[in-house]
C-alpha cells in the first residue's frame, strides 16, 4: 500500500515507453484553473445579485438582459460548466498523466479544449441573458449550445482516455477508476437529459430523464471528479496510503451502481409511476451507506494526521469539505423520503442542500486543490497566508450560514403552506432567512475576492518567497523545456 | 474490477444502461401507443380569455397575431409565445406546474397541494395533462416561491394578470416577484406586445382542461396509465348531454 502513495508523486517529466516527453502540461493546468475562478466571481456576483430580488433590492428592474430569472440560470451554469468544469479539467491535466506515467492525447489538443469549451461558456451566458434559455435544469444552456457542449465533451474524453489506455502501469489508481467512469457518463448523461425530453418525449416520461439528468449531473459527473481527486491529493498531501483498498472497492461500485437510480426523487409525489418513485427513494438511501464507507475510509487513512490540519490549509479544504459531504448525504438519505418530500419538497431547504453540495463540497475540494497546486503551477509561493485563512474561514462561515439558514426557513415554507394560511405569509416570514442568504452570499464573494487577489499576486511576484510555511515543500523540477532536457 | 475495460464496460455502460431502463424507458414505455396531442388538437378548445384579450386589446392583438379575430391559429402562437417566454424568464424556476397527491383532507397528515391549488376538482396532476406538444420538455419546476400554475386558467382576470406582469407589486402587494416591463410596448403599462398576450393566453391555458372544458375533455385528451391512482378519473357531477354543451359553462358552474 506504500508503494501506491509514493508512486503517485512521479516527476513532472518522464520518458514512457522509451520517449522522451512532457508529461504533464502544467500551462493547461494553469489556464483552466485561471478560466475556473474567473467564471465562479462571475457566478457568485450573479447568484448574489439574485439574492437581492427576494428582498424586493433588485437593482436593474425593468432591465431586460438582467432579468432576475436570466441571471439566476447563469449563476447555475456558470458554477456548473463554467468553475466546475474548468477546475476539474484543470485538476486531470496534473492528476491523469502522473497517475498513468503517459500524457495525454496531444497537448495542442489540450488547448483547443481550453478555448473551445470557454467559449462554450461564454456562449451559453450570451444566450441564456438573451432569452434562448433550455427548460431543462442544469440544462439551461440554449439547445444551439448544448451541440457545441456534446463535442466539448467528447474532445476531453478522448484527450484523457488515451492516457488511461496507453498506461503500462501494473495497477489502476482509485482516481482513475472514478475518472474512466465519470468519462463513460459525463456525456450519456448530457445526451439523455438535454435532447430527449426536448425532442422525443414529452411531459412526465420526459420528466423522469430530466430527474435522471439533475441528479446524474452531481452524481455521475461532479462527484466522481471529487472523490478521484479526494483520493490523489490527500495521500499526497499527508503522504500516507489510503487506509483500504477493499473500502475503496466497496465505495466506488456502490456508487456506480446506486447513484445512476436516484434521480426520480427530484419529483416525488408526481404524476411519474410510482414503483420508479420507490425504487429513487431506496437507491438514495442506499447511497448514504455507499458514501459513509468511503468517508470512514478518509477519516482512517487521516488517522495520525489530523493535526496538519492547523498548518495545511489545503487538507482543512479536504475535510471541512468531506464533513459538508457527510452532512449533505445524510440529510439525502432522510429529506428523500415520501414523508419528508411532503413538508419540504419545493422550500428553500432544497436550495440550502444543494448548495451545500455544490458549493460546501466541491468548490471546497477546488478550493483546496488550487490551494495546493498554484505555488507549484507558478513556481511562486503564495502572497499571504493570511488572505488564504480569510478565505477558507469567509467561505466556511458563509455556507453554514446559508445552509443553517435555508433549512430553517425551507421547513418554515413548508409547514406554513400546509397550513393552508395565505400565500403571502410565506413569503413575509421568509424574508429573514432571504436577508441572511443575502449575508452568507457577501461572505461568499469576499472570501473569493481574498483567494483572487492572493493568486493574482502571488502570479505576478518576482520570485519566489523562501521563508514561508511553503519553503521546500514541493521539491520538484521546473516544468517545460528546461525540464525535458534535464 | 481494477481495470480499465471493466470499469468502462460495467460501470460506465451497463450500470447506467441498467437505471436508464429501469428509472427512464419504464415509465415512458407506459405511455407509449398513445398519442401525443398535437398543437391543433389543442387549439379545438380556446379559453374564452383569449376571446377576451382579442376583444379588449384588438390593436395589440393584431400586430402580435396578425389577425384581430381570435383564431385557433393565432391561439396557437399565443400560447407558443408565451410557453417560450415563461421558458426564457425562467418563470419555471419560481412557479411549479405540478399539483402533488397529498392534502390533509384527504388521508395524509401534511400537505397541502390539493386543498390550495385544485380546490375545484380535488384532482392531482395526472400523467395525460403533460401528454401534449406544449411539454417539450415538461415545465414542472423544483421551487415554489409563488404560487403553483398548471390550474392558472381563470384563477384571475387577463387584466390581472397584465396589471402583475407590469408590476407584481401592484396586485400582490407582498410578492417578491421581479416586472417585467419588456412584455408591454408602451411606458405605463397598457398596451402588452406578443410576449405580454402570449404569456397572458399561456397563463389562461394552463388547466383550462380542468375549468372549462370538462365534459368534452375526454374527447381531446387521451387518458393515460399510472400504476396507483389514489382518486378515480374526474367525472363532472351532472355533465350536460352531447351536443348540449357549453363551452364557456354557466354563472352557476364556475368555481370562481
Amino acid at each position: 500500500m506504500t508503494q501506491v502513495a509514493t508512486s503517485l508523486i512521479k516527476p513532472v517529466v518522464l520518458t514512457s515507453r522509451g520517449e522522451t516527453r512532457v508529461l504533464v502540461d502544467t500551462t493547461s493546468c494553469t489556464l483552466h484553473f485561471i478560466a475556473a475562478v474567473s467564471w465562479i466571481g462571475i457566478g457568485i456576483v450573479a447568484g448574489l445579485l439574485y439574492s437581492f430580488v427576494f428582498l424586493r433590492l433588485y437593482p436593474n428592474e425593468g432591465v431586460e438582459l438582467l432579468s432576475p430569472g436570466r441571471v439566476r440560470m447563469v449563476h447555475t451554469n456558470l458554477m456548473a460548466y463554467g468553475f466546475l468544469t474548468n477546475a476539474f479539467i484543470g485538476m486531470m491535466h496534473w492528476v491523469i498523466p502522473r497517475l498513468t506515467g503517459e500524457p495525454v492525447l496531444s497537448h495542442a489538443l489540450s488547448k483547443v479544449i481550453f478555448l473551445a469549451w470557454n467559449t462554450i461558456v461564454a456562449a451559453a451566458v450570451f444566450g441564456l441573458l438573451t432569452g434562448q434559455a433550455q427548460a431543462i435544469e442544469w440544462g439551461e444552456t440554449p439547445f444551439w449550445v448544448d451541440h457545441l457542449v456534446v463535442v466539448g465533451v467528447a474532445l476531453v474524453v478522448v484527450n484523457f482516455c488515451w492516457s488511461i489506455i496507453r498506461s503500462r502501469e501494473k495497477a489502476m489508481y482509485v482516481t482513475l477508476w472514478y475518472f474512466t467512469a465519470a468519462f463513460v457518463w459525463t456525456p450519456l448523461v448530457y445526451i439523455m437529459g438535454n435532447y430527449l425530453p426536448q425532442l422525443l418525449v414529452p411531459g412526465t416520461g420526459g420528466a423522469a430523464l430530466v430527474g435522471l439528468f439533475i441528479h446524474d449531473l452531481v452524481g455521475l459527473f461532479v462527484t466522481p471528479m471529487g472523490w478521484g481527486l479526494m483520493y490523489f491529493f490527500v495521500p499526497v498531501i499527508t503522504r500516507k496510503p489510503i487506509y483500504s483498498h477493499a473500502i475503496s472497492l466497496v465505495g466506488f461500485w456502490g456508487l456506480a451502481f446506486f447513484y445512476p437510480l436516484n434521480g426520480v426523487h427530484h419529483f416525488l409525489w408526481s404524476p411519474i409511476p410510482m414503483f420508479a418513485q420507490y425504487g429513487a427513494v431506496i437507491s438514495t438511501i442506499a447511497v448514504e451507506i455507499v458514501v459513509t464507507t468511503v468517508v470512514i475510509n478518509f477519516i482512517l487513512t487521516m488517522r495520525g494526521e489530523w493535526g496538519r490540519l492547523k498548518d495545511t490549509i489545503a487538507l482543512r479544504w479536504f475535510m471541512v469539505g468531506m464533513t459538508c459531504y457527510f452532512i449533505t448525504c445524510l440529510q439525502c438519505a432522510f429529506q428523500t423520503t415520501l414523508t419528508m418530500q411532503k413538508v419540504i419538497h419545493f422550500t428553500d431547504w432544497v436550495v440550502g442542500h444543494s448548495h451545500l453540495v455544490m458549493f460546501g463540497v466541491f468548490s471546497f475540494w477546488i478550493a483546496g486543490v488550487i490551494e495546493h497546486l498554484w505555488p507549484k503551477l507558478t513556481g511562486r509561493d503564495w502572497w499571504s497566508r493570511r488572505l488564504n485563512l480569510w478565505h477558507f474561514w469567509l467561505w466556511t462561515g458563509g455556507v453554514a450560514l446559508m445552509f443553517a439558514d435555508l433549512t430553517v426557513i425551507g421547513v418554515v415554507q413548508g409547514l406554513l403552506w400546509d397550513s393552508l394560511r395565505p400565500w403571502e405569509e410565506s413569503i413575509r416570514y421568509s424574508e429573514i432567512g432571504w436577508f441572511f442568504r443575502m449575508i452568507s452570499g457577501w461572505m461568499i464573494l469576499i472570501g473569493f475576492l481574498c483567494l483572487g487577489v492572493n493568486m493574482l499576486m502571488s502570479f505576478m511576484a518576482r520570485e519566489d518567497h523562501t521563508d514561508s510555511e511553503y519553503a521546500g515543500q514541493f521539491p520538484e523540477p521546473p516544468t517545460g523545456a528546461a525540464g525535458a532536457r534535464a | 474490477m481494477e481495470r480499465f475495460n471493466f470499469i468502462f464496460v460495467v460501470a460506465g455502460v451497463m450500470f447506467f444502461t441498467l437505471a436508464f431502463v429501469i428509472m427512464g424507458a419504464l415509465p415512458i414505455a407506459q405511455y407509449q401507443g398513445i398519442d401525443v396531442v398535437s398543437m391543433d388538437q389543442l387549439a379545438t378548445n380556446i379559453p374564452y380569455q383569449f376571446e377576451e384579450l382579442a376583444r379588449d386589446y384588438p390593436e395589440a392583438f393584431e400586430k402580435a397575431f396578425g389577425t384581430r379575430e381570435p383564431t385557433a391559429e393565432a391561439f396557437k402562437d399565443a400560447i407558443e409565445v408565451g410557453r417560450q417566454a415563461y421558458i426564457a424568464e425562467a418563470c419555471w424556476h419560481c412557479h411549479t406546474q405540478q399539483i402533488r397527491r397529498i392534502d390533509p383532507n384527504d388521508g395524509t397528515e401534511v400537505g397541502h397541494d390539493i386543498s390550495r391549488w385544485a380546490p375545484d376538482t380535488r384532482l392531482e396532476s395526472q400523467a395525460d395533462e403533460y401528454h401534449n406538444a406544449m411539454n417539450y420538455p415538461h415545465l414542472f419546476g423544483t421551487r415554489r416561491v409563488g404560487p403553483d400554475l398548471i390550474r392558472s386558467s381563470g384563477r384571475h382576470s387577463n387584466d390581472w394578470h397584465l396589471a402583475h406582469l407590469w408590476n407584481p407589486r401592484h396586485t400582490s402587494p407582498y410578492s417578491v416577484m421581479p416586472p417585467y416591463t419588456w412584455f408591454f410596448d408602451d411606458t405605463e403599462g397598457k398596451t402588452p406586445n406578443r410576449k405580454g398576450l402570449g404569456m397572458v393566453a399561456y397563463l389562461q391555458w394552463l388547466g383550462s382542461w380542468h375549468t372549462q372544458f370538462a365534459p368534452t375533455r375526454f374527447e381531446n385528451l387521451p387518458r393515460l396509465p399510472f400504476d396507483e391512482a389514489w382518486y378515480p378519473p374526474y367525472v363532472p357531477e351532472e355533465a350536460p348531454a352531447e351536443g348540449e354543451a357549453d363551452p364557456y359553462g354557466s354563472e352557476e358552474e364556475d368555481p370562481y
